[in-house]
């Protein structure tokens, strides 16, 4: 399916644009792209299930988009980067993280005899399939635990300019702005997408 | 615009040579001592604590504002980025409860000298008429201690001060705006298209954008990041609004400074100043009169922390009021895909709305109503739509690669006033050692029928514009609510001119006050109240 997500935007390279940002947030972005590999918040145990899971809850399992998403996720962590609030019936989200890592550990055990890192693509895929299947997961209202890793996910692939070069978007805007906005309209800047009739949602139906 | 700028300087006071911040005006700023008795300390610097610092000044009062953010500069602090952005919200912890639970953080909180308004979109619509009387009009809800005509004035004075751009606005009071209507993008001519198919009137505006030159901020760029902070001066906040010329007038703005406590004569039952820390030092600010301006869930917060003998359950809580009949708006979202392109980031994601569907429409079973306007998620934003259809993986990263093609467009529904949507202290505690909030939120029957209504009307809209395909997130926006103003003090915490009914030097000057909320984002109500109330302090009403 992912082979689908890359290729629609031909040689469009957000990276290739960053003369035209201002200067703080030329700095912000490009950090990202450097990002300094050294794990702080999760053990090694909690990394290697972190890693299994943040891949492929943003889709990187078959097709690595590069995007170094648990550096990321770890150093929203480790700096207690929360985003302001917790459910009641959740611990906060540092706790929650390792928390529910030992219990995809647990799944995976139990399903397949082997940590949540070590079992296969298809069998990490069925565990997580099931937490979002769930009501509830290991005394957790299974919804709250979903919320907890796919905004911590999301929020880190599509903060980075990988993400942003596959889906058309051309990242920050100051002091450049848009000139050319509307229906059908492109800056000289912007690729148009290659293959605007494949619809996702037509089909899923 | 001679007018405004004989009563508010402040867009005239930034600089003109690109830069953002006015250093000077800031470095000259006056200082009080904390020994000073100061006529006013005021909590909190977003829309209504800028605007009552901003008045009082100009009135002669000594006044100092304390923000327990920084004092922001758009060009070092502020980035064109989503997630760098992190820093303009309330991400001190909170727990939040109830059948409903709302998040909090970049959804609706804010944080440093500007307030929510600093991440705000930029709609600044009235309340209707009908929002003050709901439950004299429609039995829901509760009737406000004003009138709209006690606003009227105060909205046409702020916005001309912020300035508002927009065409003639047909629904509620019928008024212009100072300023025209922006071009739209992708997005505003996909609503614009689908609402005329179907005969449903959308406007563009009312944004508080400035269409042109206003002062020395300088015209809107399009860039997309009004919830990122404006970076360019032209978006509306507090900190381009009012504070410069609050400080032009002596006000002192004390940022980084976190009220822990409104102190209390045990005697006189009279406020005599603020327990606050700055520089990791608790000090005490004396005053002779103090505002508090935290919002929805920090202003009942710091009420309940600043229990005493005289008030044993929180100030001003002697009828178990306060923290109670806090609001969010349902806002649902809709996306719909077209096979060309939209981009829907290449404008400000406040374009166009539509108040077709506000008032309570008696051949519908449910009360109040909806309004509709563009939204337009950055990545970020969008993966959280895209992501709440259940997808992830693979199947994630297609939809987010299909972005261009998407439109978006989000309500805001009227949900009722209810006393169990509180906020109540929690177990846990903040960095300071306070009880941090809990807030719980459950919705009633009123309120998911709205839901459901404006959910229908988006899809609507989007299918006649041409999407072959619409998807949908439930979300909120917005708090008002949670120390309301009312007739007594047995309904609600302050009087019509935001004076607590308990202490009678200590006013509430922000959302918290509003007892309905109408389908208006709440800005510039927040402001209007604020600027009337600050009137009557002045004695210039």
């Amino acid at each position: 399916m992912s082979r689908r997500a890359a290729g629609r935007f031909p040689g469009f390279n957000v990276l290739g644009q960053t003369r035209d940002w201002d200067a703080v947030t030329a700095d912000l972005i490009r950090a990202r792209i450097g990002h300094s590999l050294e794990v702080r918040f999760f053990t090694e145990a909690e990394q290697a299930s972190a890693a299994a899971l943040l891949n492929q809850l943003t889709g990187q399992c078959g097709e690595p988009l590069g995007v170094p998403i648990l550096e990321m996720v770890d150093g929203r962590l480790a700096a207690g980067e929360t985003d302001g609030w917790h459910y009641a019936d959740m611990p906060e989200d540092g706790q929650a993280w390792r928390e529910t890592l030992g219990y995809l550990d647990k799944d995976a055990h139990a399903r397949c005899g082997t940590a949540f890192a070590d079992a296969s693509e298809g069998d990490q895929a069925a565990i997580i399939q099931a937490v979002q299947d769930s009501r509830e997961w290991h005394g957790l209202v299974a919804k709250h635990v979903w919320s907890l890793w796919t905004r911590y996910a999301c929020t880190a692939m599509y903060s980075h300019p990988y993400a942003w070069s596959e889906m058309g978007f051309p990242g920050p805007a100051y002091p450049r702005g848009y000139k050319n906005a509307g229906v059908g309209k492109l800056e000289p800047f912007e690729v148009p997408d290659r293959r605007p009739d494949e619809d996702p949602v037509g089909d899923d139906a | 615009m001679a007018g405004v700028r004989h009563r508010n300087e402040s867009a005239w006071l930034l600089p003109n040579d690109g830069s953002r911040t006015n250093h000077g005006l800031r470095r000259d700023m006056r200082r009080f001592d904390d020994a000073d008795e100061i006529d006013m300390v005021i909590v909190g610097c977003g829309a209504g604590g800028s605007v009552l610092a901003q008045r009082l000044a100009r009135a002669g009062w000594r006044v100092a504002a304390l923000d327990a953010g920084p004092f922001w500069d758009p060009d070092t602090d502020w980035v064109s980025d989503e997630a760098g952005s992190h820093g303009l919200y309330w991400t001190e912890p909170r727990v939040i409860a109830g059948s409903d639970p709302v998040p909090m953080g970049s959804n609706n909180s804010g944080r440093g000298v500007g307030g929510s308004m600093i991440h705000y979109a930029g709609y600044t619509p009235r309340f209707h008429p009908s929002d003050f009387i709901t439950y004299t009009v429609d039995g829901v809800g509760t009737d406000w201690p004003l009138a709209y005509a006690d606003l009227r004035p105060y909205y046409a004075a702020v916005e001309q001060e912020l300035p508002v751009a927009g065409e003639h606005w047909p629904w509620g009071d019928p008024h212009g705006y100072p300023h025209r209507p922006h071009p739209v993008g992708g997005n505003g001519e996909i609503f614009l298209r689908g609402a005329r198919k179907l005969g449903i009137t959308a406007k563009v505006g009312p944004v508080a954008i400035a269409n042109g030159r206003f002062g020395n901020r300088p015209h809107c760029i399009y860039r997309g990041f009004c919830l990122q902070g404006c970076k360019v001066n032209a978006k509306a906040s507090p900190l381009v609004t009012h504070v410069p010329d609050a400080l032009a007038r002596g006000a002192e703005i004390r940022a980084n400074a976190m009220v822990t406590q409104v102190v209390i004569d045990q005697r006189t039952g009279r406020a005599l100043g603020v327990n606050y820390v700055r520089d990791g030092r608790e000090r005490f600010q004396r005053a002779r009169m103090v505002a508090v301006a935290g919002y929805s869930i920090e202003t009942p917060r710091l009420l309940l922390n600043s229990a005493s003998r005289r008030f044993p359950d929180g100030l001003c809580n002697d009828f178990d009021q306060v923290g109670r009949y806090l609001m969010v708006q349902g806002a649902p979202q809709t996306a719909g895909r077209f096979d060309a392109e939209v981009r829907m980031y290449k404008a400000p994601p406040p374009e166009v709305s539509s108040e077709e569907f506000y008032e309570t429409d008696p051949a519908k079973d449910y009360k109040r109503g909806f309004a509709i306007q563009t939204v337009s998620p950055l990545p970020i934003t969008w993966a959280e739509h895209v992501a709440a259809q259940g997808h992830w993986g693979s199947a994630l990263r297609e939809y987010m690669s299909d972005y261009v093609h998407w439109s978006c467009l989000g309500a805001l529904c009227e949900f009722l006033a209810l006393p169990d949507n509180r906020v109540t202290l929690a177990d846990e505690k903040d960095s300071h050692g306070l009880p941090v909030a809990q807030f719980a939120y459950s919705q009633c029957d009123n309120d998911r029928a709205l839901v459901t209504a404006a959910q229908g009307v988006m899809e609507d809209i989007l299918h006649a514009a041409g999407a072959d395909e619409v998807i949908t997130i439930k979300r909120y926006a917005h708090l008002v609510g949670g120390a309301r103003m009312a007739a007594d003090e047995r309904h609600g915490v302050v009087d019509r001119n935001c004076r607590s009914f308990a202490v009678p030097n200590l006013y509430i000057t922000d959302g918290s006050v509003l007892p309905t909320q109408g389908s208006a984002n709440p800005a510039l109500t927040i402001m209007a109240v604020t600027a009337r109330a600050a009137d009557q302090l002045a004695g210039t009403a």
